[in-house]
């Protein structure tokens, strides 16, 4: 028992780690998009939505890590 | 708004996409800038540029970015660190802040104009500081 808890202990904790590697690369991607030269650009817009979409996603999915039990 | 354009930020960050964006935006405001990607080299390099201000990333392999914080701050207290912390950190960052080793603190995923306004938020309470 005190084994599988562990072993989940540390799945949380590399999905945790995967999760801050993601936000990394959005906050790379959103950045670029918002240092180019058009970003009113119509599909510089909707991209930047989508991206912030998943932001939104990753940040609930990382919340929920959080709250289990032990991270 | 106080732009001091001779003003060296010195980013320390291990993923290499984060430096590439922070060097591109930070030298298009007209700041220089020096990088490192691990907390040893940000040592080495604040000992050599003398930096402003230091753009410091929280989770970074070997040192973390609280212990270069107050390494750094041991050498010079009155260094201006922005810790750029990962989004479940917020309790350490926290802590951090009570013991006085950050002046700023930035949480992931950032957004560029965030980045800005630290800057030109430290920068203002220098010169306030100075008057």
């Amino acid at each position: 028992m005190e084994k599988k808890r562990d072993s989940e202990f540390v799945l949380k904790k590399e999905f945790l780690n995967l999760c801050e590697q993601l936000i990394d690369q959005i906050t790379v991607a959103k950045g670029f998009l918002d240092l180019n030269d058009e970003r009113d650009n119509y599909f510089t817009k909707a991209t930047r939505r989508e991206i912030l979409r998943m932001e939104d996603l990753l940040k609930e999915f990382i919340k929920k890590i959080l709250e289990s039990e032990r991270v | 708004m106080i732009l001091l354009l001779s003003d060296l930020i010195l980013i320390v960050d291990d993923n290499p996409g984060i430096r590439s964006l922070l060097k591109e935006l930070l030298t298009s405001k007209g700041y220089r800038v020096e990088v490192a990607q691990n907390g040893e080299e940000a040592i080495e390099k604040f000992h050599k540029c003398e930096p402003s201000a230091v753009l410091l990333d929280s989770m970074m392999p070997g040192m973390n970015g609280l212990m270069v914080a107050e390494k750094l701050k041991s050498s010079s207290p009155k260094l201006p660190i922005i810790m750029i912390s990962a989004y479940s950190e917020k309790e350490e960052i926290k802590r951090a802040q009570q013991k006085g080793l950050l002046s700023y603190c930035l949480t992931k995923p950032f957004d560029i104009n965030e980045i800005i306004d630290s800057l030109h938020y430290i920068f203002e309470l220098r010169l306030s500081n100075t008057m």
